[in-house]
């Protein structure tokens, strides 16, 4: 018997300020216009049956989910989130194609259409869309694109812009439907096919092919991954946040290209490939200068294939995936917040920088501090999907010149453990859900910088409120593991290198390494900060060291540091709701001072001596100008 | 149809109830609603099949003969293995008990193979693989605690027969009734859910059993179920390929084998007998006439039948002597989360004698024979590491098909192979693996080993018992133990563990020179306080104190752990090698031959020598006469007291104190034995010193603006930035002033020392524009030095492509320095002799120190570019 209730609207408006509160910050820049969420709910039916029962309504729809044999999936316990097509939209779609009905199609083609129509593990409601690509993917492994508009006074919501939606947020025991008038048809092509059918970027694209990296840009997925062979791996293991952790589905690839528009271009006088050339020999940064002289293009020491690769990243960054999405809750919005992203420029990085949120919470791709210099995405041209990627169209040229390099070499870098590994990226775990957080464990060689041995249990746990984390998210290990990363590239330099994690009495031991040497002896991760032999005190606690800066050196001087001032968990569920600074559970240890000659990545090994838990937060890169004279931040 | 049973209806409804309700717990398959009559499949009792089956007569004779015949006939509810007598007539052919018929099985052994055999619930084959550990867990089990009664059988053992360690003398001459443990032995299943779920391949099971096995198998140790699941009304009956002889436990097995000897001796070295008073209370009910004491052997683990156990009260052992379980528990039970009795068992890689020897005298183990000549000569602190690795926690995780991921209890990979297996034996707690290879640990060939082997040495030189305690308190040893590194290791032996000088003393009115001592009754190193006269370097003969605090003494060895440690070799041709400590080493020679000297043996005119080169797996480990002393003296103080450095000094120490500008500090974080200089940070450092001449040539070139105005012959030359009465030109010249002079103090400690070198360091002066200079400094990065040498000098090449020399006329290069933060201001505490007021000595701690290299050079460094105005009068 189905059970229907009408929401008040006393209670719609909390639960819609309730919302507004928990993604406001999420999706602050790009939000689409607070409606009221009309919820329906039908919580003694599942998906499929909902369907079942209204065969007026969803009669062809429901004969594709049969064929396909995807009905048994969303009759199933589970959390899903649907587009269902109605009938007139599935007959629309039939003569679209030149067909009459459904069995006319592949079974392979309906099974795609049912997965483009399908998002697993989160049930969004409207409150949750945003204006451009959202960070979920259907089960088909595409984005959605999500927008509103008023159409005839009536306000509107559409997916990937065409598809409007009829009724909205139905919730059902095992999901959320949205009823949808015209069927889902992703586009199928891959970044490099994309972009060359974009008529904005003809200079970029021919710069693309004349060096060759539009060949480094095509790859999908990695058909040799096999989730059944990993089942073994699985310990049914649950994370603090309460997720389980999970073998990855998939193992899939993908890339961002930031594009300068021919308009662009032709601004500093680029009118085709060769002026495009003759910029880049004239202004791309090479650390050995000989490479200046290199001319093929497909050499990557060449000038324009510095500058083409510096465009491109191997992860697929809607540009919610930049930074935003990673601006969680934890952190406190009147600071700045830096992503940096490995490109394809051999060991150069972008920077994004996120602007303090009371400041306007822009973002900024290289921002120069002196001039205010930086590049921007092109708000209304950007998150242009592709099957294996997106590309943004960017505002000024983006190039690693003397003046980036130098403005990136004299600064912290503070990288979150996640940002190391693409593989978390393009499979979509390094997301936030605040309503559902996600863990996964890996099978060896599913992230490609990382190795360790066969016992190592190597896992990963999304933003959850509970972490007192830097981005709220945490690389996670048990047991007695021994692991290798390879972290992003810096610049050459002199560096202070620091290891963030919270301590904690269920931790373990763990010799810690910096290219193959060991970094001191053991750390022990169960002593807290306010152990004698670290010595934290709260600041402020002591009136003759008000701001705790004396207590700060102090225990610089016994190798560690307090967590940042930046972050802190924010649902107060074992930490107190403490800032990391002010919290005995947040440290960073200082690993040491190492000098690099170039821009170059590095190896950072852990290996248990005690059996039990280690985390890894971030790793910072703190070039030693910045220490004399270096903030709480 | 069969005739209703006669029993009581009483009986028959406890029995059903119990077979209800257990089949209600392991999910059995039993499909049984309670009823008044009993269905027909139901069968006999188990006692009278086995007798109407009519070839069961050995089995029968034992239950009666035991007095089983009404418990098997009538009530309870029982699952048996059983053998045919065909079965036993093989058994009497051949057994390790040597009987050749029923009648000549002894009353104990009767018992054994009755009870052993039996299991005091009933249960289905399958379901044998569940059992309930707070929730059901289906699949996870293979064992269960069998019926034998821990005082079946208390062997009289006679003293000859008894581990030949002290902890048995007493029994020497004597008799003891020794249970080899007290508690239930545990019967061991393989069945095919359990190993499937333990993911037990069937190649691990052949290894394991030698028998091969068919899908849903089911096998009791090695013994093969022929026909199971026979279901009487008092339980369950199964039929065995063969006798089932309750077999040892790991440790009775092992101490039982004479091709495993010697490492059954090794084991025995950690056991002791412990009196058992609640098996000595039940024996003697059960026997009125026993009136003697019942004793256990136990063996000293962190986890035993009662947790973990390290001797009889007043003659424990530390917890570093401890075996990770004790081998002879017969209910073994691993301590790890979701784990329990039935779930898992022990395992262990047991070398034979022929792999021990293999390994004491031709293998990696010859640095054991070298020093102990064999192996019952080996003290036993040295031989925990060594058995540890060859226990296993879990048997599940070590069967073949997981060899190759086993790692030891510190992480170490424990290179186990399939050839390297000889036997397998399966025990009550676990599985023996016998081996013919020995796994040493890493402890037995890094650069610690020589350290642990000696720790027990007789000779006062050479041995380490203070070094292994400081390794071992401030957590060194796996540091040292990594087989990824390469390390010079410097091990002062016990006898010349003196003449310490400590550095917090230094700094006060009464200087102390320590000589530290191993107290063998608190199992701790304490140390003896000896006065230094700091202007004669003599060390008092008088001992004035000692100290005892764990801590106090932690923190100095750590101290000197840190300056003991190159992190690489030392015999690479050079003089000067940097500690992971950061202090820099004068090293001389090689090998026995080497001479070392720290900046405070350079003081006190002393050499360390090497008595004893080992070359580890890991690198060097070399043993030395003297205490390795880093310097004593900060950069200020050698600044201060050489009149060739006054210039310079003189610019140094000028600013104001409470100038943030200032160098030398002397405040909180920064205590040290003077003043350390303010941008040092836990890093080594080279601090090049103009002479005065080139002082005063950057004076007057303008570079900089001395703090008190250059007057000669009456004229005032430069006007002194302390005469300048233009507060903004003033600062002005101050900040010039202190950019000028950190270009002078260099990250690293570059030596002359013999070597050729060309490289690019950094200064502590930042550049600030985007002006281009020689070497190409990025702004907000620090200005850069270039240094070159041939071995013997150093050109510096600096931003403005000026080449300066270090000057070695007057002798002052190389000279070492140490900046030391204390926990305080030295002052603040009170003399080791308890004189002066304060904190207590012994409260006093070495937080951290940066290490400079000073050396004169022959000209003033500038990193401006353009032409440098000169002043004019």
């Amino acid at each position: 018997m189905k059970k229907y209730n009408s929401v008040t609207m006393k209670h719609l408006h909390i639960l819609l300020f309730s919302v507004f509160l928990f993604f406001g910050g999420l999706f602050s820049s790009c939000e689409i216009k607070d409606e009221p969420v009309v919820v329906s709910t039908f919580t003694q039916e599942m998906l499929g049956e909902y369907l079942e029962k209204r065969p007026e309504q969803f009669s062809e729809f429901v004969k594709l989910l049969d064929t396909t044999k995807v009905m048994s999936l969303v009759k199933a316990y589970g959390k899903y989130t649907m587009f269902a097509p109605d009938n007139n939209a599935m007959l629309e779609f039939y003569a679209l194609k030149g067909r009459t009905e459904l069995s006319q199609f592949t079974l392979d083609t309906l099974k795609m259409i049912a997965y483009d129509h399908l998002i697993k593990n989160f049930e969004i409601t409207t409150n949750k869309f945003i204006e451009g690509l959202m960070p979920y993917l259907t089960m088909s492994e595409r984005y959605v694109e999500t927008s509103a508009r008023t159409d005839d006074g009536v306000y509107n919501y559409y997916i990937n812009q065409e598809s409007k939606l009829l009724s909205r947020n139905i919730v059902t025991s095992n999901g959320v439907i949205h009823v949808i008038d015209k069927v889902m048809m992703p586009s199928t092509l891959t970044l490099d096919q994309a972009l060359a059918k974009d008529s904005a970027f003809t200079i970029f694209y021919d710069a693309l092919v004349e060096t060759g990296l539009v060949y480094k840009i095509i790859a999908v997925r990695d058909e040799s991954y096999d989730p059944l062979k990993w089942k073994h791996l699985d310990q049914n293991y649950h994370q603090g946040s309460g997720s389980r952790d999970e073998i990855p589905d998939s193992r899939k690839f993908g890339f961002t290209a930031f594009v300068e528009s021919d308009a662009t271009y032709a601004a500093h006088g680029i009118h085709n490939l060769d002026d495009l050339k003759a910029y880049a020999a004239a202004n791309v940064y090479h650390e050995n200068s000989a490479d200046a002289s290199v001319t093929d293009p497909k050499d990557p020491r060449n000038s324009l294939y510095k500058f083409v690769g510096y465009h491109l990243a191997n992860k697929k960054m809607i540009k919610n995936k930049l930074i935003d999405m990673y601006y969680t809750k934890h952190m406190l919005t009147n600071y700045d917040m830096y992503e940096y992203i490995e490109t394809m420029n051999p060991f150069t990085l972008i920077e994004v920088r996120k602007e303090a949120k009371a400041l306007g919470g822009r973002n900024f791709l290289n921002y120069i501090h002196d001039t205010g210099e930086s590049v921007q995405i092109v708000e209304s041209n950007k998150d242009n999907d592709a099957l294996n990627g997106v590309y943004h169209e960017i505002d000024k040229i983006l190039i690693y010149d003397l003046k980036t390099v130098t403005e990136m070499s004299a600064k912290r870098i503070r990288m979150d453990a996640a940002a190391f590994f693409p593989e978390f990226t393009n499979n979509n775990m390094r997301i936030e859900d605040l309503d559902q957080p996600l863990s996964w464990v890996y099978p060896p060689g599913y992230i490609e910088r990382l190795t360790f041995s066969e016992g190592t249990y190597f896992s990963y746990s999304n933003a959850f409120g509970g972490y007192l984390d830097y981005q709220g998210d945490e690389i996670f290990l048990k047991g007695l593991y021994d692991f290798e990363l390879e972290t992003p590239c810096v610049p050459a330099g002199t560096y202070e290198i620091r290891f963030s994690y919270q301590p904690t009495g269920a931790r373990g031991a763990a010799q810690l390494y910096w290219d193959g040497k060991p970094c001191g002896i053991p750390l022990d991760l169960r002593i807290t900060a306010n152990d004698p032999l670290i010595g934290w005190v709260l600041p402020g606690a002591d009136p003759e060291d008000p701001n705790g800066f004396e207590n700060d050196k102090m225990m610089r001087n016994r190798g560690y540091m307090k967590g940042p001032n930046t972050y802190f968990d924010h649902i107060n569920k074992w930490y107190g709701g403490k800032i990391a600074r002010n919290s005995t559970a947040s440290l960073r240890r200082i690993l040491g001072i190492y000098t690099f000659d170039k821009a170059s990545t590095h190896k950072f090994t852990v290996k248990a001596i005690r059996e039990g838990q280690f985390m890894l937060d971030f790793l910072e890169f703190v070039p030693i100008e910045v220490i004399e004279n270096e903030d709480v931040e | 149809m069969k005739k209703k049973s006669t029993n009581s209806k009483f009986r028959k409804y406890i029995l059903w109830t119990g077979l209800w309700v257990i089949s209600f717990f392991v999910v059995s398959c039993v499909d049984n609603e309670m009823q008044d009559t009993e269905p027909e499949w139901l069968g006999a009792s188990i006692f009278d099949y086995l007798v109407t089956s009519g070839n069961f007569t050995n089995y029968v004779k034992l239950i009666e003969e035991l007095d089983y015949k009404e418990v098997l006939s009538k009530t309870g509810s029982k699952t048996l293995f059983v053998a045919t007598d065909s079965a036993f007539n093989e058994f009497y052919k051949n057994n390790t008990w040597g009987v050749t018929r029923y009648e000549e099985l002894t009353l104990a052994q009767k018992k054994l193979i009755l009870n052993f055999g039996m299991i005091n619930d009933a249960y289905l084959v399958e379901m044998l693989s569940n059992y309930y550990n707070g929730g059901l867990a289906e699949g996870a089990a293979m064992r269960k605690q069998s019926a034998v009664s821990v005082v079946d059988s208390v062997p009289l053992v006679n003293g000859n027969e008894l581990p030949e360690t002290k902890y048995w003398d007493y029994y020497r001459d004597k008799q003891i009734y020794l249970l080899k443990d007290n508690t239930l032995r545990t019967i061991i299943f393989f069945t095919q859910k359990h190993l499937d779920q333990a993911q037990v391949t069937d190649d691990d099971f052949e290894l394991v059993t030698g028998l091969s096995r068919k899908a849903k198998d089911a096998h009791v140790f090695g013994v093969k179920i022929l026909k199971r699941d026979i279901t009487c009304k008092n339980g369950y009956l199964n039929i065995l390929e063969s006798v089932l002889v309750p077999p040892s436990n790991m440790a009775e097995y092992v101490t039982s084998k004479n091709n495993m000897t010697l490492f059954s001796r090794l084991l025995e070295r950690f056991s002791t007998p412990a009196y058992d008073q609640n098996n000595t209370l039940l024996y003697r009910q059960l026997n009125p006439d026993f009136s003697d004491s019942i004793f256990t052997k136990r063996y000293f683990a962190k986890e035993g039948p009662n947790g973990s156990y390290s001797g009889p009260p007043g003659k424990t052992v530390g917890a570093a002597m401890l075996l990770p379980f004790d081998p002879g528990w017969n209910s073994y039970a691993r301590n790890a989360v979701g784990s329990a009795l039935e779930s898992d068992m022990a395992a262990m890689f047991v070398p034979n004698d022929a792999a021990m020897e293999k390994y004491f005298n031709s293998g990696a183990g010859a640095i054991l024979k070298d020093r102990f000549k064999e192996w019952d000569s080996i003290p036993n602190e040295i031989l925990p590491v060594l058995l540890k690795r060859h226990m296993r926690t879990s048997f599940i995780e070590s069967v073949p098909s997981r060899f190759f991921k086993m790692v030891d209890v510190d992480n170490s990979p424990l290179p186990v192979k399939k050839e390297h297996i000889e036997n397998v034996y399966i025990g009550s707690n676990g599985v023996v693996f016998e081996t013919n290879e020995v796994y040493p640990p890493d402890d037995y060939s890094s650069v610690y080993s020589p350290v642990l082997l000696s720790a027990n040495d007789v000779s006062p030189t050479r041995k380490t018992k203070i070094w292994d305690w400081a390794i071992a308190q401030n957590d060194f040893r796996l540091y040292l133990n990594s087989m990824v590194s390469r390390y010079s290791f410097f091990v002062p032996t016990d006898e010349y563990f003196q003449n310490y000088i400590d550095p917090v003393s230094f700094a006060q009115d009464s200087c102390a020179a320590l000589k530290f001592w191993y107290n063998t009754r608190t199992n701790s190193v304490y140390a003896t306080v000896y006065a230094y006269d700091r202007a004669t370097n003599v060390v008092g003969s008088d001992s004035l104190a000692v100290i005892t605090n764990v801590e106090f003494i932690k923190n100095r060895m750590l101290d000197m752990l840190n300056m003991n440690i190159v992190v690489d070799g030392v015999e690479r041709g050079k003089s000067h090698y940097l500690t992971k400590g950061n202090v820099a080493l004068k090293v001389k020679g090689s090998g026995e031959d080497m001479k070392i000297q720290g900046g405070a043996n350079v003081m006190r005119n002393e050499e360390v020598n090497v008595t004893r080169a080992y070359n580890q797996l890991n690198g060097h480990t070399y043993f030395i006469d003297k205490l390795i002393q880093a310097p004593l003296q900060s950069v200020y103080s050698v600044l201060s007291k050489e009149e060739s450095f006054r210039g310079f000094f003189d610019l140094l120490v000028g600013f104001p104190a409470s100038s943030l500008s200032a160098i030398f500090v002397n405040k909180t974080n920064y205590f040290g034995i003077d003043f350390n200089v303010k941008f040092f940070n836990t890093f080594n450092y080279t601090v090049y010193v103009p002479t005065n001449q080139a002082v005063r040539s950057a004076i007057v070139k303008g570079e900089i603006v001395p703090w008190e105005s250059l007057i000669e012959s009456g004229d005032t030359i430069v006007k002194g930035i302390n005469d300048l009465e233009c507060l903004a030109e003033k600062n002005a010249a101050i900040e010039n002033l202190e950019r000028f002079l950190r270009y002078h103090f260099q990250d690293n400690s570059v030596f002359i020392d013999g070597q050729p070198l060309s490289y690019l360091y950094q200064s502590a002066t930042m550049k600030k524009d985007e002006q281009p200079t020689h070497w190409g400094t990025f702004k907000n990065k620090f200005y850069r030095i270039g240094v070159a040498g041939s071995g013997d000098n150093l050109t510096l090449t600096t931003e403005n492509n000026k080449k300066v020399n270090v000057d070695k006329s007057m002798g002052l290069y190389n000279i070492m320095t140490r900046d030391i933060v204390f926990n305080n201001r030295p002052s603040t505490f009170r003399n080791y002799d308890n004189s002066g007021s304060g904190a207590t000595y012994i409260s006093s701690r070495i937080y951290t120190s940066s290490t400079a290299v000073i050396h004169q050079v022959d000209d003033y460094l500038s990193y401006k570019t353009g032409l440098n105005p000169v002043r004019k009068k």
